[in-house]
């Protein structure tokens, strides 16, 4: 169809009026972000799928740490977001996002936590308090 | 090719079912066939399935809902039968197979494809006009979502007749909905209506959001926007950060019965209360999602027939708010009894009993609204008193459930059921009544017949009181929730009583029926010729009933709260020639629709493990989805003068019946 003068402001696809929100996109940031992720992908799966990699106690909170940088980096390179003043309604959406999936994981954590002191008694010695105790006769 | 389906999964020897398919088989076929006699089809086709008007996509949402709102209320009345009839030696008339198949999906249905429905049908009615938009901000999106939602409530429908539902409770817990305990295909239906349904109302959330956010009239700063747009933002909020929950939960429980997980299995490490804190960090959100925007309509009823302004404004808008924050911290309200211990269960008996605050305050705003107004006692009003009573009656229950030690003796018995039903019918349910009686005229350039309407409330708050109360009693005498069969028959008497408030609430939706059957054959004496049948005050009622396609010929400016009760106080004399200028509006598109389709295929492919076809429906969704996106030709211009003549034709429309209703 004919383009319209007035067209060239705004986008074909909503009814929004005038500009503003998200930033403009360029293949460069595609290309990095793209890039980083499937790094930090490959990071995340390899001490888990090579045995050995990481002792058991680091695996966790590395692959923790690897998702939550890997959340950044789609931020930053998939959503543009940044510092910049005319995207305070991203910042403000960013806010209440880690509000709410902070309280449910944090929420989720205790509450799992408290039923499992409560209603879990332990059954594999490894699993108590005190690795001392002597492990259950087979076929008790 | 078919996967599991085969002729024996047709339940032909069920006449309850038979008589219900057969019925609906009926109906169907009358409908079609009236549309091909009167021939429908390309008006049809290019007016409403392919529209991406806001106004026409809210119109086939409430039909949904309505539909869905008898299928529902069936179900109502068939376990009130049963549990009227099923005690000591009588096993009544409904098998346990099938009993528990009502359960789950009156529970499902209500929620899912009654209540989200009729809401998101008013927000597309009202929103857009209510802050003088001609359109939401993705129109294409908002299509997709209607049509998502349509689909997954023909599954569910689909799944009387072909198959079976879910026999696990409208929230299907496992274990009981793993596959080691429910191996037929009820769960799968349950899972994939619910998600096509969970994403369609997830894009709802963004669309609105953004279309509040962005689309504002000229001069409506925040706090100039009326109490329902400041609702629906709420809701859009809360749909946007707790659908996704809902959606990875049943992802993870579809992986466990279609891959073998075990994140909600009994072994290998599963772990079933996951899925109780997950599904309700959804659900109580949800709660609100339903409720706030009841709220909103009645913030819209109460000060329009009461010709007075709210009571409150801030007060209400910073209630909203702090609703929209704490909804997310009770949600654990609803499994004090898993075992999480006393801190816990402290921690959100509290914040549930606060929770309560915010509702209280809104309450007192609209009773102060009332006081010393001129209270016109049409049909919206009476839903929002009967709400008022109901509600606070239902909110004072759910705080004796909110302590914990109460909710041990109470958990899952008739008392809980009474509760959620005393506040989903006397809150949201009335609420979503009182609007669609409300913008009614809005929508069709017509007013519903008042008298009806009052009957149809007279029997819905009588019949609530008549079938619930009794609840709350045999929720104290013990009697558990969704049982088949009893031996107390001490229980029997008040169960009879609870059938005949069911039967009072029948009168009440046949008077609906009826009202909308003579409202609509005498809709030319009930003609809204003005745009503003009420004496409104927000910006919906300044246009036009129905308004044109691109609702305001000229764009409003708002200068203050209840823009429009301004200009009319101003006068009419203010009023210049308008300037039109060129409308930028976006075009019909079938892509919704077709997409949809493919979902509805997908997703009863998979129920049936019929992987070719789920494929099939898979690769549709994408390859039409990229169609479209490859399209540029979204959108067009209604030109100046075009617009002139329209308006030109409907002032002379108005002059020519206002003729007629002088002589």
């Amino acid at each position: 169809m004919a383009q319209h003068p007035a067209l060239s402001g705004h986008s074909h696809e909503t009814l929004i009026e005038g500009s503003g929100g998200a930033g403009h996109a360029s293949y460069r940031a595609y290309a990095i972000g793209f890039v980083l992720s499937v790094i930090l992908t490959v990071a995340a799966f390899y001490p888990v799928m090579v045995s050995g990699t990481l002792s058991a106690g680091w695996l966790v909170p590395t692959i923790v740490a690897l998702a939550v940088v890997q959340v950044v980096v789609h931020l930053v390179c998939f959503l543009h977001m940044s510092a910049a003043s005319e995207q305070r309604w991203n910042v403000v959406a960013l806010g209440f996002a880690i509000l709410v999936v902070g309280i449910l994981i944090v929420g989720s954590l205790w509450i799992m936590q408290n039923i499992s002191d409560n209603m879990m008694t332990p059954e594999v010695p490894a699993l108590a308090p005190n690795s001392d105790q002597p492990a259950p006769m087979k076929g008790m | 090719m078919l996967g599991r389906l085969t002729m024996s999964d047709i339940p032909y020897d069920q006449p309850i079912i038979m008589g219900a398919g057969g019925f609906m088989a009926l109906v169907g076929a009358v409908v079609l066939g009236a549309i091909t006699y009167y021939r429908k089809w390309s008006y049809l086709w290019s007016e409403w399935i392919t529209s991406v008007d806001h106004k026409r996509i809210g119109v086939m949402y409430i039909i949904v809902a309505l539909v869905m709102l008898l299928r529902g209320f069936s179900d109502a009345i068939l376990m009130r039968s049963q549990q009227m009839m099923a005690h000591g030696g009588a096993p009544g008339f409904l098998p346990p197979h099938h009993y528990d198949q009502i359960f789950t999906a009156h529970g499902t249905i209500m929620i899912f494809f009654m209540a989200m429905p009729f809401m998101i049908g008013l927000m597309n009615i009202a929103v857009p006009l209510q802050i003088g938009a001609r359109d939401v901000a993705f129109p294409f999106m908002n299509s997709l979502s209607f049509w998502l939602t349509a689909v997954g409530a023909m599954l569910v429908n689909v799944s009387l007749v072909i198959g079976e539902f879910g026999q696990t409770g409208w929230l299907a817990y496992p274990p009981l909905s793993e596959l080691k305990f429910s191996p037929g295909v009820g769960v799968d239906y349950y899972i994939w209506s619910l998600q096509l349904t969970g994403i369609g109302t997830l894009l709802t959330g963004i669309n609105f959001f953004v279309t509040i956010v962005k689309m504002r009239a000229p001069g409506m700063t925040w706090m100039r926007m009326p109490i329902f747009t400041w609702t629906i933002l709420c809701t859009a909020i809360l749909i946007m950060a707790a659908f996704p929950i809902l959606t990875v939960t049943f992802g993870l429980l579809s992986l466990d019965r279609y891959l073998g997980m075990h994140f909600f299995t009994n072994e290998l490490g599963g772990n079933q209360m996951m899925y109780v804190n997950l599904i309700w960090a959804w659900g109580h959100p949800e709660v609100y999602i339903l409720i706030l925007p009841a709220f909103g309509v009645f913030s819209e009823v109460v000060p329009t027939f009461s010709q007075k302004r709210l009571f409150g404004y801030g007060a209400m808008v910073y209630a909203t708010v702090s609703i929209t924050v704490l909804s997310f911290v009770v949600w654990l309200h609803h499994f004090f009894t898993m075992g999480s211990g006393a801190n816990v269960n402290a921690f959100f008996g509290i914040t549930t009993m606060i929770i309560a605050i915010p509702t209280g305050v809104k309450i007192f705003n609209w009773l102060f609204t009332m006081y010393r107004g001129r209270i016109q006692f049409t049909a919206p009003m009476l839903w929002t008193l009967g709400f008022m009573i109901t509600f606070t009656i239902g909110g004072m229950t759910g705080v004796l459930l909110a302590l914990p030690g109460n909710d041990w003796v109470l958990h899952n018995s008739l008392f809980l059921v009474a509760h959620f039903h005393n506040v989903i019918i006397g809150g949201v349910l009335f609420g979503y009544l009182a609007g669609f009686a409300y913008w009614f005229p809005k929508s069709f350039g017509f007013k519903l017949h008042d008298g009806w309407g009052k009957a149809s409330f007279w029997f819905w708050l009588s019949g609530f009181y008549v079938a619930f109360t009794p609840l709350y009693v045999l929720g104290f005498l013990g009697m558990t929730r969704r049982m088949n069969h009893y031996d107390n028959p001490a229980w029997t008497p008040y169960l009879m009583v609870a059938f005949a408030g069911a039967l009072l609430v029948t009168c009440g939706i046949s008077c609906q029926i009826i009202q909308l059957y003579v409202s609509i054959r005498d809709r030319h004496l009930n003609t809204d010729v003005t745009g503003d049948p009420w004496n409104g005050r927000t910006l919906e009622w300044s246009t036009s009933s129905p308004p044109p396609i691109y609702n305001f010929a000229v764009l409003p400016h708002v200068d203050a709260l209840d823009a429009f009760n301004e200009t009319k106080k101003r006068g009419h004399e203010a009023r210049e020639t308008p300037v039109y200028s060129d409308i930028h509006m976006p075009k019909n598109t079938p892509a919704g629709f077709i997409m949809s389709v493919f979902a509805g295929l997908m997703g009863f492919a998979l129920i049936w493990h019929m992987w070719v076809f789920a494929i099939i429906g898979f690769v549709g969704i994408f390859a039409t989805f990229i169609i479209r996106s490859c399209s540029d030709d979204h959108d067009y211009y209604i030109s100046a003068a075009e617009v002139a003549c329209i308006e030109a034709l409907h002032d002379s429309r108005v002059a020519s019946l206002e003729l007629t209703h002088v002589a």
